[in-house]
């Protein structure tokens, strides 16, 4: 019985120690990875939507249970007054989520940037759609009409390219458009 | 032995990955682009070092009956405090390695060295094994890995090497071009042992 | 160690006894394939002649130059390696660029079966690891497919279908039911008049150049006929309960590389089981998984994996099938 409690002791210590040194590292590194993670959030919403002084997460006013796919509204101000809308969306492509940033322009009612945030789809084919290239096929596109997907050289205003070979992760990233398009259109749009 | 030959054993005599085949599984699985095999040797290395050190220093004192757990508590804490360190501060290599900082406390070098050799050898000898193994598994990383960034992506560590117009096959850094990559290096291995027999 | 001696020994599948008739058989099945060659040459007319004259060429050049390299004896004179070039060629796109094919070939070849040992040691059939090796390295180029005669860019059969089923899964019914307008006819499926790989389009050719290999006794039926008979009863059950009725099992036995694959891939003497009970399994085997990744998997088609995976048991399945003769009466003690 003494030597289990001795081992037992042992192992306490042990693991004592370890803990301490890992709440030690912890407090240093947290805040840093804290700022980290803000400022990521920050650079992406200023990659989809430039030029606004303050992005405000307002999720939990407009993101409701029958939204699906829609995880987040962020409203972009400029001078005190919303200038512009970010949405995370999350559709599924080839094999898993991709989570996209879409921004739009209450000015103009037009997209103004989207950026594929995360990914699990095929190197090479899907995983293009993080390619700035990519997104540029969604920027300027106007909120107000529905787009789609096609496979040789667009000929409409509301036709988007699909990345070669991945037609699927192109549609999924498109529905995903989509949705936040709709959402807009039904949320920050005076009718 | 001397100091010296405990360093240079890990290198091509004893090398982890390719004479022990130990550790495949995040290997195989990070070695996409030298840049991530790089950043996984040296998050292995380490770690390698800081628990041969910590086992060889308290070899005396752990109990026999429970020194396996008491490994994996030490190791399983130099990994955390890796893994928070690289979150901190190389946010780019953090996020590709991903998953596999964590996996690094079932790599089974890191326990084998301690269980065979930390465990019973005091600290400059431990300390010069932890740092042969650590750079031996680092080249070898690095070589799977400039092997399939080169052949896969057409770049290494991201320079591109061929132009635009090039056509990498793809399959060399997907999983399977790991697989086959490991396989024809273990075979060149065996190859020059054999003929140098 | 000498292993060239040690593998004779303990090869655990000992599929060629007589090594006189392998040259022979090899070359009863290049004539078997000699009709889809011809439909092959018909349907992609140029296209086809390159692809197949640089697969068979870097093949058989490959082969010379690996055995020289390992130090083993020559083994082109079995003519195996023209097969294996001939079958890769026949699994390949017409559009294909030249210098792919001719690495798929030497993959099929070098990593394929030589690195194996040879003819006779490979455990997956040399060709389908090219064209896997191919479909995973450029899938840009290994899915980008051309229409007969014209050349124009289109979509496989069972492409159209995949496609479609993923917009009725996105919601998109309409669009959905114009991708169904562009499937061709049943009967230029039989002909081979579809898009497709080079020599896996004319059923009725792999068909004629399969019944030859029958009829010469170099393959056993079984493997084909369960096979073929899996997937029309799995694709009869799901064509009955969605209402598709008898055209969707026709559709999926005339469709992809399913001839092509049970005639002559899955058929393959060294890489499938030896025993007749083992055969019936494999065929059964690479039934279900075709049916199964090209209902649900990512891919449209699945002939190609299904084989390669079905290889992978076949010392397995030989174990377990080999009859007990020889074995040790077990002991009910």
């Amino acid at each position: 019985m003494r030597k289990e409690l001795k081992l037992g002791l042992f192992l306490l210590i042990v693991a004592g120690l370890a803990g301490l040194a890992i709440g030690y590292v912890n407090d240093i590194t947290s805040p840093i990875i804290a700022e980290q993670i803000k400022q990521n959030k920050i650079d992406s919403f200023a990659e989809v939507y430039p030029g606004a002084e303050e992005v405000k997460d307002e999720s939990s006013q407009y993101v409701k249970e029958e939204d699906g796919i829609v995880t987040e509204v962020n409203v972009a101000y400029k001078a005190g007054a919303p200038c512009g809308v970010i949405y995370t969306v999350e559709p599924s492509g080839y094999s898993g989520v991709v989570r996209t940033l879409v921004a739009f322009d209450i000015a103009t009612q037009k997209i103004t940037g989207i950026k594929v945030l995360n990914q699990t789809e095929t190197p090479g084919l899907g995983a293009n759609s993080e390619e700035s290239w990519f997104a540029d096929r969604f920027k300027d596109k106007t909120a107000t009409q529905p787009l789609e997907v096609v496979k040789q050289e667009p000929v409409g205003d509301n036709q988007i390219l699909a990345i070669t070979s991945a037609t699927i992760t192109s549609k999924a990233v498109t529905e995903g458009v989509n949705t936040a398009r709709q959402h807009y259109v039904d949320n920050f749009v005076q009718q | 032995m001397s100091l010296g030959k405990e360093f240079t054993k890990g290198i091509i005599r004893e090398n982890p990955l390719f004479r022990l085949t130990l550790g495949l599984c995040p290997s195989l699985a990070v070695t996409t682009s030298v840049e991530n095999g790089l950043g996984m040797g040296a998050a292995f290395s380490a770690v390698l070092l800081a628990s041969n050190i910590t086992i060889a220093l308290l070899r005396k004192i752990i109990p026999d009956s429970i020194r396996i757990p008491s490994f994996i508590v030490i190791i399983a804490t130099f990994v955390t405090l890796i893994e928070m360190i690289m979150h901190a501060f190389a946010p780019d290599l953090f996020k590709s390695l991903g998953i596999y900082i964590p996996l690094i406390v079932v790599n089974c070098v890191i326990l084998g060295r301690a269980e065979a050799f930390a465990s019973k050898n005091s600290l400059m000898p431990s300390i010069m094994d932890g740092l042969g193994m650590g750079l031996g598994f680092t080249l070898a990383l690095v070589i799977i890995s400039a092997f399939r960034e080169i052949l896969g992506a057409g770049t290494f560590y991201g320079i591109p090497l061929f132009g635009a117009s090039a056509n990498p096959a793809l399959i060399m850094i997907l999983p399977p071009g790991g697989f086959i990559t490991m396989g024809i290096i273990l075979a060149l291995m065996n190859k020059f042992q054999h003929d140098a027999k | 160690m000498n292993n060239e001696s040690s593998l004779l020994l303990v090869s655990s599948s000992p599929h060629i006894r007589n090594t006189d008739s392998v040259p022979a058989a090899m070359r009863d099945v290049i004539i078997a394939l000699l009709p889809a060659l011809v439909a092959s040459l018909y349907f992609f007319r140029m296209a086809s002649l390159k692809v197949i004259l640089t697969c068979v060429v870097v093949a058989v050049i490959c082969e010379v130059v690996c055995r020289k390299v390992m130090k083993r004896e020559a083994s082109i004179h079995d003519n195996s390696a023209i097969v294996t070039g001939l079958l890769l060629a026949f699994c390949l796109p017409p559009a294909v660029p030249l210098w792919i094919a001719g690495i798929g070939a030497a993959v099929a070849i070098i990593i394929g079966k030589q690195l194996f040992g040879g003819l006779g040691n490979n455990i997956y059939n040399p060709a389908l690891i090219g064209r896997a090796f191919l479909t995973a390295a450029w899938p840009v180029y290994m899915t980008t497919w051309s229409a007969p005669l014209d050349g124009v860019t289109t979509a496989t059969p069972l492409g159209i279908i995949k496609e479609a089923g993923k917009l009725q899964a996105l919601g998109d019914a309409g669009a959905a039911q114009e991708l169904m307008k562009q499937l061709p006819a049943l009967g230029d499926m039989l002909i081979g008049n579809i898009g497709g790989s080079l020599g896996e389009t004319s059923a009725l050719a792999l068909i004629i150049g399969g019944l030859y290999l029958l009829y010469r006794g170099h393959i056993d039926w079984r493997i084909p006929f369960t096979y073929i008979g899996t997937v029309f009863i799995l694709t009869t059950i799901i064509g009955l309960s969605t209402g598709q009725g008898m055209w969707y099992p026709l559709f999926h036995v005339l469709a992809g590389g399913l001839m092509i694959g049970a005639f002559f891939m899955a058929t393959d003497w060294v890489t499938s089981p030896i025993t007749k009970k083992g055969r019936i399994i494999f065929g059964l085997g690479c039934g279900l998984l075709t049916v199964l990744i090209r209902t649900k998997g990512g891919y449209p088609e699945g002939v190609c994996y299904s084989i390669l995976l079905m290889n992978t048991v076949t010392p397995l399945i030989d174990r377990y099938t080999k009859s007990r003769v020889f074995g040790r009466v077990k002991n009910h003690a």
